[in-house]
């Protein structure tokens, strides 16, 4: 069975094409001139690299090599159709599937895309949740080195031998004298009432938190969640995942069109992320890993809880802000991560980290947990006075 | 004014849009890799739309040379990163702190020293893949003839704080169109740095004065100047556009991907390109019959590649 038509030869040496007779056989397209003296040109359908037709005419390209194509035009779109049968009858399975996405409505292309779209995505969000196992230590030190830089210029510090002295005690104390020099603590003179933790273990407590705090427990239990921030990875993690979405938003917005330029740059972001407020699930890592901590050191892992409820009530009508998310490094100093303002909602933290407290008692643990005060805890209302608000 | 054949571009935003979706749709599905073949979509579609002498243009490369060559590009780039490493490295260990700036600046030296090559791969590759009834485009240019007047030209505007740009651009586009060929055809290039530089000092005062505002008309002065200067078979190409037009159309787009949220991002392009092709003609007379067809085996995706990968690793690192 053939089907022949009229059609143009457009043969890649000439601008011109040559008009006569193109016939469809089940192994080859056959184009012959009408100039006499003209030999035959045969195609195997394996060569047929694109096949459409409008109202406009159809047209079957030729693929010869990179450097080398051919096209054939004509009018019979039954012609066009055959062409077509006969090349998915002559491909291998892939291509014909390739075929038969290239042949369906923009419609149907969406609607099938669109359904694997959360599958590919969930995928890659699963891995760039988790590639930072695969990200050295090292890049958290270098990371935490640079923010340091910039903080320990733009901050004022109380350097205060029995604040100092009193703070060693509580990071010895949590994370065993062993690990004590992976850390280190500083006091930030600053009327906040924050505490920030970058990833090569530099942690900052601002002087108003200190005074807001009525125990050397309740601040152990503040430096524990950092601890859990700088444990748990969260601002490589953080930055790998900025990235990641990054990356995958300038591709899918920009697909097909070159100089689609990508929002941010990896400089860019890593200064930013380790600034920026953590994810709620991140902060809730940090709570309940604090809660760990805190036992571990024979400590009252209440003493967090305890803030944060006073926190809430200082707060219920008040019209404090949240800080808004630093646009860039320069704002920062304005707008460190509030540690408490940020999400979890205080009220909703509060309740998960009831929660975990009880779950644990409930299991017989708080009865067995053995308190072992902290010496500072004694003078704390003196110690804490030591770097008072400016 | 003898007669024109006019460029014409006959897409339509519709079109280009279904095109785009489906190209975020199986980028996002692949994670990326559908970016190469998404590309080559967009690209056949505006050439396929773009008509001479009812004729229309094509885009021939495939998304999978563009992928083999971003890949060769990338093991490329990370090859040169980790040389750059090392350098950097032994030059800290024997200079100390000097030692990291020089390898920066060797960095650089390295980047410009490379560029005539990439950018003539990238030419050659480009138009080996561009026809006009179905007959290829091919570039003869290489990057020896290009390696001395890029080096001295580009040295040349640094050291004049930009002065020298408007020789070193006419330069530039004489040696790119000399060297471009429909078949075997040559296009031809003609210009006088004087002139275009006429125009740029004229321009940048007067942007400047209309705070911004001129830059359209500068930008179509530039435009006509390129077009009266390019012929092939003798035959001159022009441009009528004006600098209103541009501006107009370069707030309407705007403001349509500004109010459309981007949405209407593939409208946008199809209004620029009609603009830009719609006021280019070139004189009627065209001996079709003296052209014949030269094939470019040798063209590579191999430039395009490691400019992509090394754009990747800039975007990446600043």
């Amino acid at each position: 069975m053939s089907y022949s038509g009229q059609a143009q030869y457009f043969d890649g040496l000439s601008p011109l094409p040559v008009s006569g007779v193109l016939t469809a056989t089940a192994d080859a397209l056959i184009f012959e001139s009408d100039l006499p003296g003209g030999t035959p040109i045969r195609f195997a359908y394996a060569q047929v690299s694109e096949t459409n037709g409008d109202a406009s005419g159809c047209r079957v390209e030729i693929f010869i090599d990179a450097a080398e194509s051919r096209e054939l035009r004509f009018a019979d779109p039954e012609l066009l159709r055959q062409i077509a049968r006969y090349r998915d009858a002559s491909a291998s399975g892939l291509r014909r599937a390739v075929h038969t996405f290239a042949a369906w409505s923009v419609g149907r292309k969406i609607l099938v895309g669109a359904l694997l779209l959360p599958v590919s995505l969930g995928v890659y969000l699963f891995s760039v949740e988790r590639a930072h196992v695969v990200v050295p230590r090292f890049a958290d030190q270098r990371l935490g080195a640079q923010a340091s830089t910039y903080l320990n210029n733009h901050l004022e510090f109380c350097d205060d031998a029995q604040l100092n002295a009193a703070l060693d005690e509580i990071l010895t104390r949590l994370v065993g004298p062993d690990a004590r020099s992976d850390y280190s603590i500083r006091v930030v003179r600053d009327a906040e009432v924050n505490a920030l933790a970058l990833p090569n273990g530099n942690i900052y407590i601002f002087s108003g938190l200190l005074a807001e705090s009525e125990s050397a427990t309740e601040v152990a239990g503040v430096i524990a969640h950092e601890i859990g921030h700088i444990r748990g990875r969260h601002s490589i993690r953080q930055l790998i995942q900025a990235l990641g979405v990054s990356y995958m938003a300038t591709m899918v917005l920009g697909a097909g069109f070159e100089e689609f330029e990508s929002a941010e740059t990896i400089s860019e972001l890593a200064s930013l992320a380790v600034f920026l407020k953590y994810s709620r699930g991140f902060e809730r890592e940090a709570d309940l890993d604090s809660i760990d901590t805190l036992r571990a050191a024979e400590l009252d892992p209440r003493g967090l809880q305890a803030f944060f409820e006073r926190r809430l009530d200082d707060r219920q009508d008040s019209t404090e802000s949240v800080a808004s998310t630093p646009i860039s490094l320069e704002d920062v100093a304005d707008s460190l991560p509030d540690f408490l303002s940020s999400h979890p909602a205080d009220a909703e933290r509060l309740e998960y980290l009831k929660a975990a407290l009880a779950a644990n008692s409930a299991g017989g643990v708080a009865e067995d947990l053995t308190v072992r005060p902290l010496a500072v805890e004694r003078d704390w209302a003196a110690v804490r006075a030591r770097c008072a608000n400016p | 004014m003898s007669d024109r054949q006019r460029f014409s571009f006959r897409g339509t935003g519709g079109e280009l849009f279904g095109i785009y979706i489906v190209n975020m749709i199986l980028t996002g599905v692949t994670l990326g890799i559908y970016s190469f073949w998404a590309r080559v979509k967009i690209q056949k579609y505006l050439y396929q739309k773009t008509f001479l002498l009812n004729e229309n243009f094509d885009y021939h490369a495939t998304g999978k040379e563009l992928f083999i060559g971003f890949l060769k590009g990338a093991a490329v780039v990370v090859g040169a990163l980790l040389v750059y490493m090392f350098v950097a490295w032994l030059l800290t260990q024997i200079m100390g702190e000097a030692g990291g700036v020089v390898a920066i600046l060797l960095l650089y030296v390295a980047i410009i020293g490379a560029m005539p090559f990439l950018i003539v791969g990238s030419q050659r590759f480009e138009l080996s893949r561009t026809s006009w009834s179905k007959l290829r485009f091919n570039f003869t240019g290489t990057a020896s003839e290009l390696q001395k007047d890029f080096y001295i030209g580009l040295l040349l505007t640094i050291v004049t704080l930009g002065i020298y740009g408007p020789w070193f651009a006419v330069k530039m586009r004489a040696y790119f169109t000399n060297h471009s060929n429909y078949g075997n055809q040559p296009f031809h290039f003609e210009g006088d740095g004087m002139e275009l530089f006429k125009i740029y000092i004229v321009g940048i005062l007067l942007t400047a004065v209309t705070l911004g505002i001129y830059g359209s008309w500068l930008q179509a002065s530039v435009i006509r100047y390129y077009s009266e200067r390019t012929s092939i078979q003798g035959k001159k190409f022009s441009s009528d556009i004006t600098g209103g037009q541009i501006f107009v159309t370069t707030l309407v787009t705007a403001l349509m991907i500004i109010f459309s949220l981007g949405l209407a991002f593939p409208w946008a392009i199809v209004k620029i390109q009609k603009l830009y092709l719609e006021t280019t003609s070139i004189e009627a007379g065209l001996d079709l019959t003296r052209i014949e067809g030269r094939k470019d085996g040798g063209a590579s995706s191999l430039s395009d590649g490691i400019g992509d990968a090394a754009d990747a690793v800039g975007t990446v690192f600043g």
